[in-house]
């Protein structure tokens, strides 16, 4: 058995490890290899190992990854969510929902210098859960607005997930960047929305909060400073050409860490603390990326991508039914599995299907625009049951809310995500916009 | 994310060597990433001075790419035995939920052998890629020359310490399974 065939038979080889709760990672290491083997036979399965292992970690484009990392775990000890949601909160915090509203918004802003979503849900929820109770926020109100905020911190660049696709696609990352920045706004702006329609219905559920004067607001926004030109420093370099996206992720992790040692208040052992934070996040990734490295490699062997992209595109099904499905996919997947690694097993079959129909687009728009599409479907797995992630790490954090009523609370800002992934498949000019306009 | 008690990573004595090997390899990893950051951010402001008067002696660090692939390669292979020996793996927990806490446990086990199998080919692998390296004409890098057997080395050590890791978390969680099965996360 070769060819086609063997490269599906590996799909289910692996989705039944995966089943079986084998680590990721490993569980496409072994099938790769597994494969492999059939394939090619034994000595060059080795040699296989020995040019593949070293090399994907050596890797000058990757290592952009864990100094993001590093980055996010730094801006987690730099003690600015207080000043972020104060900074939203001045402005919205009086409204119906309002301080709600404020949480999303802050999580955007710390978004913006932190790649990951559970650091950014986490991390907003120690300043933003306690003003919520305080105010007499509901419990499915408060969790569900921080895990849906949380969110936004991988859609809003920097983001890891994107950069691992830009990479699988060797697409530009700054205009990945570029292209993630209007949908990231559109996001934040739809959940606060769905905050305002939701305490539409149930008024109790968000009370409003303290007015502040046009005093207190500049002197909010004033504080957020640090974030707005780390901010501006890593795109704006990454953009301008300054320098590459590995350099601007060595610019943003010291400029974090300034950060977190004078204003956070950080000292020795936060910063090893921040170490071994990167380190397991890091290791994490990059197993996952050395299996998919592996098993895609495998995979290109047996022709499986080309064919289905082959199939697919001869089979005259209507473009924009062949997204939906796949969209569909990432939507189903992401209720058992986490984004990236999501990203990392689809996008090598589904970015030659894609990139091989016609949705009136260049090659490279449709890459971008189809990139940030799967990153906002993927990003929703983490809020849906089963296996919402950033729900867990804000229910674990509100121990007095049931775990029901916090999926309750993520109910509306699941609709806002579906309105805005519509809204972004029918006009992909929100996309690519601002990429056709700097470039 | 939620931290473990150091109890759930390692009771006996192995264990908390191997867990304090590999926490310090990981520290030393992230030292070496640390710098790397430094170096970038160095080699960026003397590449901007570089014509500016009085400060035109400075510029980039020679051969900052192949610094930081090198340097980024070794410390990524040092993080992997931390990752594995505090839990840090991701998997799809969806399917065995509803088992219980012992039937989890032998998952468990398969996944951390099939682990171990895979951690013992690559060090054998890595430590090959070495010897491959050795000599006067071994590869180097393309600026600065720097003998590329060397991240090999390091990664094998790396991935030395990651079987023997490997190998004891089959161990841990066969006494789990055997045991109150695995614990909460």
């Amino acid at each position: 058995m070769i060819g086609p065939e063997l490269g599906a038979f590996a799909f289910v080889a692996l989705l039944a490890l995966l089943a079986l709760r084998i680590p990721i990672g490993v569980s496409m290491i072994a099938v790769g290899l597994g494969a492999y083997l059939v394939m090619r036979g034994v000595s060059p399965t080795l040699a296989y190992v020995k040019n593949t292992s070293f090399s994907a970690f050596a890797d000058y484009g990757l290592s952009v990854v864990p100094l993001f990392l590093l980055m996010g775990q730094f801006a987690t000890r730099a003690g600015m969510s207080k000043a972020l949601f104060n900074a939203a909160n001045v402005f919205l915090g009086h409204r119906r929902g309002g301080v709600a509203m404020a949480s999303v918004g802050a999580c955007a802003g710390f978004g913006a210098i932190c790649g990951s979503s559970l650091a950014t849900a986490a991390t907003m929820a120690q300043v933003a859960l306690p003003e919520m109770r305080r105010f007499g926020y509901s419990g499915a109100l408060s969790t569900g607005s921080l895990a849906a905020g949380g969110t936004l911190g991988i859609l809003i660049p920097p983001s890891v997930v994107l950069v691992i696709y830009a990479i699988l696609t060797e697409q530009n990352i700054a205009k990945m960047f570029v292209a993630a920045l209007l949908p990231g706004f559109l996001a934040a702006l739809g959940y606060v929305l769905a905050i305002a329609v939701y305490v539409r219905f149930r008024p109790d559920a968000g009370p409003t909060g303290e007015r502040a004067g046009a005093a207190a607001r500049r002197k909010a926004v004033a504080e957020t400073w640090p974030v707005v030109a780390i901010f501006l420093l890593v795109i704006g370099g990454i953009y301008a050409g300054w320098f590459t996206p590995t350099e601007g992720a060595a610019v943003g992790a010291f400029s974090t860490l300034l950060l977190a040692i004078f204003h956070g208040g950080m000292r020795w052992q936060g910063f090893v603390d921040s170490l071994k934070g990167t380190a397991e996040a890091s290791a994490m990734i990059f197993l996952i990326i050395l299996g998919a490295k592996l098993f895609n490699g495998m995979l290109a062997l047996t022709q499986l991508p080309q064919s289905a992209a082959l199939f697919i595109g001869d089979s005259g099904l209507a473009p924009m039914a062949v997204l939906a499905v796949m969209l569909l996919i990432y939507l189903l997947l992401g209720c058992v599995m986490d984004s990236l690694s999501m990203i990392l097993l689809t996008v090598p079959i589904f970015f030659p299907i894609v990139t091989a129909l016609d949705f009136g687009m260049t090659p490279e728009e449709t890459a971008i625009w189809f990139g940030i599409l799967a990153l906002i479907v993927v990003e929703v797995g983490l809020i849906t049951p089963p296996v919402g992630m950033n729900v867990f790490i804000i229910n674990s954090l509100a121990r007095d809310v049931p775990m029901l009523d916090s999926f309750r609370g993520v109910l509306p800002f699941l609709l806002s995500d579906a309105a805005r992934v519509i809204i972004l498949i029918v006009f992909p000019i929100i996309t690519l916009g601002l990429v056709n306009l700097l470039w | 994310m939620a931290r473990q008690a150091p109890g759930a990573i390692a009771v006996d004595p192995i264990g908390k060597v191997l867990y304090r090997a590999s926490a310090a390899l990981a520290v030393l990893g992230g030292f070496l990433l640390a710098a790397i950051m430094v170096m970038v951010v160095v080699s960026i402001i003397g590449r901007n001075m570089a014509g500016v008067p009085l400060f035109g002696w400075l510029g980039p660090v020679p051969g900052d790419f192949e610094l930081v692939e090198l340097g980024v390669a070794i410390a990524l292979f040092s993080f992997l035995p931390y990752c594995q020996i505090v839990r840090g793996n991701v998997a799809v927990d969806f399917f065995v939920a509803r088992a219980s806490a012992r039937a989890r446990a032998w998952f468990a086990v398969a996944g951390n052998l099939l682990y171990t199998i895979i951690a013992a080919l690559l060090a054998w692998q890595l430590f090959n890629g070495y010897l491959d390296r050795l000599g006067p004409y071994g590869e180097t890098t393309w600026i600065l020359g720097l003998p590329t057997k060397w991240g090999y080395l390091c990664a094998f050590v790396a991935t030395v310490l990651l079987t023997l890791v490997c190998a004891y978390t089959v161990l841990r969680s066969i006494a789990e399974a055997r045991g109150d099965g695995e614990p909460a996360r």
